[in-house]
C-alpha cells in the first residue's frame, strides 16, 4: 500500500498544506510507503498510477487548488483508489449555499438560512423578514464575506448589489478594519496594516481568479446572546473540541484569536449531535461551528480542513462512545488511519 | 410514490409530465430556485430537474441541490454519478483518464509558466476549450505556437468572458445565410457586443488556468450516442462547412447504419463504469479507433421525435419510436422499487 501525498513544497507549492506535512511525518514514524506528488501537474493520474490513495488537504483560499480540487478528488476516489477528503467529505466546502441544502435535506440543525437567486424575491423577502440577519457570501473563510444586517434598507442595498455588480471576494476596507484590530490588539504588525492600505488598491489574487460573487443572495438568522462559539472537529469516531470567543466589538468567533480549551467549557451533548451528524453525511473529517439557542445547539457552518495551529492546548479527545481520553493525539496521523483502514 | 418534477421549457420535463399523466403516476411541480425546496419535497420521492448550464442561476447551485436531496435519501435525476461533471471539461478530464476511457488527449495548466513550457515543444494544431459554455462557442482551434501563447497569456491575465460577442455575431450570421436563423437574430448578436449576455455577466471571467485537447483530424463528422440505462441511440453530425467542429451544424443524420457495434458497446461499457443514468458522449475517430471529445448528461429534445429506434445492451436493435424522458422515470422507478426490497 502506497500513499500518495499532495508535496506543498515543489514548485507547486500552494502554501497552505499544513496537515500534508503532517501526514508526511505520520508516515514516516510509522514506517507507512507514501509518495509525494503533484496535483497540479496535468499527468497526475500517471503519477498515481503506483499508488493506492491520495490525501490532498487543499485550501479553499488557495486561488489554483480552487479549479480542480474536488473534480480531481472525485475522479480518483472514481477510480477505485481511496482519497482524503472523499466526496462525501468535501463537495460542499467551502459552499455555504450546499450546505444549507444539504444540512436541511438530512435534518441537521442548520441556524435558519435563506437562499434567494433572483432579486424581486430577496427584496420581497427582505421587506417582511425581521432583523438582524446575517449576510454571508457562499465560500471565503476567516468571516471576511460574513457582516451583521441590522435593518431592512441595509439589506436591500446588498439585494441591489448582489443582482448588479456582485461581491469581491477581497473586501478591501474590512479587511484593513481587521489588520487594525489586530493590530492594536498585538497580534500583528504595523506593515500588515500597511499592506492592507494597499490592498485597497490591489485587490488578491484570490479575489481576482476567483471573479466576483453575484447573482444570488444568502442571509443566515442572527443567534444572539452568544459571546463565544463551539466548534467541534469530527475525525472518524474521535471528536475534540474548543471554544472561540468572539471578537471585542464584533458578533464574529472566526478570527478573533481567543480560544478556550479545557474540557469544563464544553458541552458533551453538543459532541455528541457533531458525531450523528458526520454519520449521518458519511464524512471522513468534519469541523462544525455550534452556536446556542435557549440552550439548544444550531450550526452555523461545516468544514473537512482547519488549521490546528494550537493542538498541543487541547486537553483531549471523545471516542464514540463519548469516553473522555484526557491525552494529547495526532489528530493528522488519524486521517491518515482512515485512508489505510478503509 | 410521488415524482417532484421541475419544469423548464424545451426540456425533458415536458416529457416527463406528459409520461406520468398517461402512465398515471403522481407527479407534483416543484420550484428548486425556491428558498424552501426542502419543505416543498417533503412528500416527494424523488426529484427530477433537466437543468441547463445556460441557466446563469441553475449554475450556481444545481448540483448541490441535487447532491443535498440524494444525501436525505431520495431518488434524483440526474444523480451525483451522472452530473458533478456536467459543464466541466476539467472535470471530465479527470473522470476519462481515472477510469481509463479513451479520452482525446488533453491538458491542463494552472500555471503560466508551465503552459508556455509545454506550448513551446508540442505540436499543432490543438484545440482550445474553455471548461464550461456549450454550443461549440467557448472552442478554438490552435494552430501555431504563437496562437497558443497568446491564449496562455490571456488565460493568466485578464481570462476570458464566457460569451464571445464578435465569434457569436459570426455565428449567427453563419445561421443567416444558411437560412436556419433570422436578420433579427444577428441584429441581436450586434446588440451583444455592447451588452453581454446575463449568463456571462453572472458566471464573470474563465481565468487561471488553461485547457487544450488533442486535435484529430480526418473526422467529417462526429458521433452522438446517447446511453440512458440499458438503451441506447445515436445520431451523426458533420461537421460545419470551413470549420471544425460538428456541434451547431445542424446537418445531423439517425440511420441505424451508420453506427458501428464497436462505438456502441463502447458508450455502453463506459456508462456503466460511470455508473451514470444518462450519458451523450461524442465520438471522433482516429484510424478507426473511437475517441471521446466531451460527455454531458443530458441532450437536445429536439431531435427526439427523428430517431428511428434504440439499441438495447445486446446491440439488438429496437425499431419505432423512442422515448427517453419515459426511460428515465422507468429506470427511476426501478431503483426506488429495488431500494425498497433491500429494506
Amino acid at each position: 500500500m502506497q500513499i500518495g501525498i499532495q508535496d506543498t513544497k515543489g514548485s507547486s507549492n500552494d502554501g497552505w498544506s499544513s496537515s500534508n506535512q503532517g501526514w508526511i511525518e505520520y508516515c514516516e514514524s510509522k514506517g507507512l510507503k507514501y509518495k509525494l506528488v503533484d496535483c497540479y501537474s496535468s499527468d497526475i493520474m500517471n503519477q498515481l498510477s503506483d499508488c493506492d490513495a491520495l490525501m490532498w488537504h487543499f485550501s479553499h483560499l488557495c486561488p489554483k487548488a480552487n479549479k480542480f480540487a474536488k473534480q480531481l478528488l472525485f475522479s480518483v476516489e472514481f477510480s477505485g483508489k481511496k482519497v482524503f477528503p472523499d466526496h462525501y467529505t468535501v463537495w460542499h466546502f467551502d459552499d455555504k449555499i450546499g450546505q444549507k441544502y444539504l444540512l436541511e435535506a438530512i435534518g441537521a440543525p442548520l441556524a435558519p438560512a435563506y437562499i434567494f437567486y433572483s432579486k424581486l424575491e430577496a427584496l420581497e423577502w427582505a421587506s417582511q423578514t425581521d432583523y438582524p440577519k446575517v449576510f454571508k457570501l457562499r465560500n471565503g473563510a476567516s468571516s471576511a464575506n460574513v457582516r451583521l444586517v441590522q435593518s431592512k434598507s441595509e439589506a436591500n442595498r446588498l439585494i441591489r448589489k448582489a443582482f448588479g455588480r456582485g461581491f469581491s471576494q477581497y473586501n478591501a476596507w474590512n479587511s484593513l478594519k481587521d489588520r487594525y484590530r489586530n493590530y492594536r490588539q498585538d497580534q500583528t504588525t504595523l506593515w500588515d496594516v500597511i499592506k492592507g492600505i494597499i490592498r485597497i488598491f490591489y485587490t488578491t489574487k484570490y479575489a481576482k481568479v476567483v471573479g466576483r460573487e453575484k447573482g444570488y443572495i444568502y442571509f443566515q438568522d442572527f443567534i444572539p446572546g452568544n459571546d463565544c462559539d463551539v466548534r467541534v472537529v469530527v475525525i472518524e469516531d474521535k471528536a475534540f473540541a474548543f471554544k472561540r470567543i468572539v471578537r471585542e466589538n464584533d458578533f464574529r468567533a472566526s478570527g478573533s484569536g481567543q480560544f478556550l480549551y479545557e474540557k469544563e467549557h464544553l458541552d458533551e451533548e453538543t459532541v455528541q449531535i457533531a458525531f450523528e451528524i458526520s454519520e449521518n453525511l458519511q464524512v471522513q473529517c468534519m469541523t462544525y461551528d455550534f452556536v446556542y439557542q435557549e440552550g439548544k445547539p444550531l450550526l452555523l457552518e461545516i468544514s473537512f480542513g482547519t488549521t490546528y495551529e494550537d493542538m498541543e492546548s487541547i486537553a483531549g479527545y471523545w471516542d464514540r462512545d463519548m469516553t473522555w481520553h484526557e491525552k494529547s493525539f495526532n489528530a493528522n496521523g488519524w486521517m491518515v488511519d482512515i485512508v489505510i483502514n478503509q | 410514490m410521488r415524482i417532484g418534477i421541475h419544469s423548464r421549457e424545451d426540456s425533458f420535463s415536458e416529457y416527463w409530465i406528459e409520461y406520468c399523466e398517461v402512465n398515471d403516476i403522481k407527479y407534483k411541480l416543484v420550484d428548486c430556485y425556491s428558498s424552501n425546496i426542502m419543505n416543498q419535497l417533503s412528500d416527494c420521492d424523488t426529484l427530477m430537474w433537466h437543468f441547463n448550464h445556460k441557466s446563469p442561476k441553475a449554475s450556481k447551485f444545481a448540483k448541490q441541490l441535487l447532491y443535498s436531496v440524494e444525501a436525505s435519501g431520495k431518488k434524483v435525476f440526474p444523480d451525483y454519478h451522472s452530473v458533478w461533471h456536467f459543464d466541466d471539461k476539467v472535470g471530465q478530464k479527470y473522470l476519462l483518464e481515472a477510469i481509463g476511457a479513451p479520452l482525446a488527449p488533453s491538458n491542463v495548466f494552472y500555471s503560466r509558466q508551465e503552459a508556455l513550457k509545454w506550448a513551446n515543444q508540442t505540436v499543432f494544431p490543438k484545440v482550445f476549450k474553455l471548461r464550461n459554455g456549450a454550443g461549440a462557442s467557448n472552442v478554438r482551434l490552435v494552430k501555431t505556437k504563437f496562437q497558443a501563447n497568446r491564449l496562455v497569456r490571456k488565460a493568466f491575465g485578464r481570462g476570458f468572458k464566457q460569451s464571445q460577442a464578435f465569434s457569436d455575431l459570426k455565428e449567427r450570421y453563419r445561421k443567416y445565410s444558411h437560412g436556419k436563423s433570422t436578420i433579427w437574430d444577428v441584429l441581436k448578436g450586434i446588440v451583444r457586443i455592447v451588452l453581454p449576455t446575463e449568463y456571462a455577466r453572472v458566471t464573470g471571467r474563465e481565468i487561471g488556468y488553461i485547457y487544450f485537447q488533442d486535435f484529430i483530424p480526418g473526422n467529417d463528422h462526429d458521433i452522438r450516442v446517447i446511453v440512458i440505462g440499458d438503451k441506447a441511440f445515436a445520431m451523426k453530425r458533420m461537421v460545419r462547412k470551413n470549420d471544425f467542429r460538428a456541434s451547431g451544424s445542424g446537418h445531423v443524420l439517425f440511420e441505424k447504419e451508420l453506427f458501428d457495434d464497436e462505438t456502441l458497446r463502447l458508450a455502453f461499457k463506459i456508462s456503466e463504469k460511470l455508473q451514470a443514468q444518462s450519458m451523450t458522449y461524442d465520438f471522433v475517430y482516429q484510424e478507426g479507433t473511437p475517441f471521446i471529445i466531451e460527455i454531458s448528461y443530458g441532450t437536445t429534445t429536439k431531435s427526439f421525435g427523428s430517431y428511428p429506434g434504440y439499441w438495447d445492451r445486446e446491440l439488438t436493435w429496437h425499431e419505432g419510436k423512442i422515448d427517453p424522458c419515459g426511460w428515465m422515470i422507468e429506470d427511476l422507478i426501478q431503483s426506488i422499487r429495488a431500494g425498497e426490497s433491500e429494506i
